[in-house]
């Protein structure tokens, strides 16, 4: 014991690296997005050639998605909404309820996941559910799987109370509900929870919204990792309306 | 003094291991785009510099991304809420519980077939409208409740399973009524969608030949 004191106190100075070595470390998981300096000019009304570039780009990859025959993820800033849309149509919409500080995060995320004129797309990359209600025992459920051959946990949904989705370089959208749930791994979640206040410091932009229960649970399901996001910018260029022809 | 010196030694180990853990755990996955959806710079077109052009090509793209959306209100099903919604690209108009398809597999182990029971996703267009429908059992509802396949044609329709009304959209797949309405809001069906009667009436007469169906 008096041998492992001795070479312990011999190693103190290492010891009082270990906060610097864990801030270094940390930082180096969270890479910074690149370009983060360059904020769009926020002017209104008058012609930003900067911003109108940012749009056509922003267009044009959601017409690219638009053609594809997959669901993909859009985060409407200026109109405050988020909506699930496959070959352009809206299938699923929610108004954007901000908890928090609201536009100056929405202006935070939206500058970090553009990184720049970088990202114009980006997919999910990480999703995390906090607290779910816990399930039951339903024994209609029960009859149900076995006639219809499937897990009866399949059968159940799982009702989140809170869940996060993660875009990678710090950017992440916290999802709350008003059902009361059951946290699943407590452990895990303080974990993630210190981890991530620990690279706040080196970057992150986090919206938090509120979302009703059941417009949640098609939220929590669909958005899974790899579902391509594009995000408008906040602040909407506004064109002139078009011309007609009948006012030629 | 020594004492001290191990406790705050062991504390910061555990500090340092545990700031591993977590980095491991909140650590960034690379960003995987599904296949056909990377939007690479060489598909972009520049702006042109010229500010009518510019707000041309703007409204022009707007225009294009517009057109791809139906020009009227369309079905969306929600299979994970198990939803049927009635909707313009705007407004909903009518929203329902329904039942979609269970996800569930039967594999037939005397002739090796296999079926998923999965209400098929993506866009589709209603291509029928049936009143009073009869149900042309296939082989796996015979196979699924252990009886044997028919010979007689006639011993495959049943006239009260599908209830009122059937709207078709490809494949064999219905959105139609049941008689199991208690079963309503749970994944249990074997790909088409069950509505109430209520409910179904409503779709019914606003569902043309034509209409959207985009199931996700």
């Amino acid at each position: 014991m008096q041998r492992i004191s001795h070479t312990l106190y011999r190693l103190t100075p290492i010891f009082w690296m270990a906060p610097f070595c864990l801030c270094l470390s940390l930082s180096a998981c969270h890479k910074k997005s690149p370009d983060q300096s360059k904020p769009l000019k926020q002017t209104t009304g008058a012609w930003d050639e900067s911003r109108a570039e940012t749009e056509y780009k922003i267009l044009q990859a959601e017409l690219q998605l638009a053609k594809a025959e997959s669901l993909y993820f859009v985060i409407d800033l200026p109109d405050k909404l988020f909506q699930l849309k496959l070959k352009g149509a809206v299938l699923w919409d929610y108004p954007i309820h901000y908890i928090g500080n609201g536009s100056s995060d929405a202006d935070k995320f939206f500058q970090r996941f553009q990184a720049g004129g970088q990202y114009l797309v980006r997919p999910i990359t990480g999703r995390y559910l906090f607290a779910g209600r816990e399930k039951t025992a339903d024994s209609l459920l029960a009859i149900i799987a076995k006639v219809v051959n499937v897990e009866p946990e399949l059968l159940q949904r799982e009702i989140p109370e809170r869940f996060q989705l993660q875009w990678g370089d710090g950017l992440m959208l916290d999802v709350s509900t008003d059902v009361s749930g059951t946290a699943k791994f407590p452990f895990k979640n303080t974990l993630v929870g210190v981890g991530q206040a620990l690279a706040r410091p080196f970057g992150e932009a986090r919206i938090s919204v509120k979302m009703d229960t059941s417009r949640a649970i098609t939220f929590y399901r669909v958005t899974e990792i790899g579902l391509p996001t594009i995000v408008y910018p906040p602040h909407r260029l506004e064109l002139p309306p078009e011309k007609s022809k009948a006012a030629k | 003094m020594k004492k001290v010196w191990i406790i705050l030694g062991i504390v910061l180990t555990l500090l340092i291991a545990g700031a591993v853990v977590v980095a491991i755990i909140t650590r960034d996955q690379e960003p995987t785009l599904k296949q056909g959806l990377v939007i690479s710079d060489s598909v972009l077109t520049a702006l042109p510099s010229e500010q009518t052009a510019a707000i041309k090509e703007l409204q022009r793209l707007k225009k294009a991304l517009a057109t791809l959306k139906p020009n009227r209100p369309y079905i969306v099903i929600d299979t994970q809420s198990n939803k049927v919604y009635y909707r313009t690209d705007d407004s909903l108009l009518f929203e329902a519980v329904c039942s979609t398809g269970s996800g569930g597999e039967l594999v037939d182990s005397t002739s090796d077939r296999r079926w998923v029971f999965a209400t098929p996703h993506g866009v589709h267009k209603v291509n029928s409208k049936l009143v009073n429908p009869w149900w042309r059992k296939p082989d796996w509802a015979f196979i699924e409740e252990n009886e044997k396949i028919p010979d007689d044609p006639r011993d495959r329709y049943d006239s009260e399973m599908l209830g009122e009304f059937a709207m078709g959209f490809g494949n064999g797949y219905f959105l139609h009524g049941t008689i199991y309405e208690r079963l309503l809001g749970i994944n249990v069906t074997h790909g088409c969608v069950r509505l109430g009667s209520e409910n179904l009436k409503w779709v019914w007469d606003r569902v043309q030949i034509g209409t959207p169906v985009y199931i996700f």
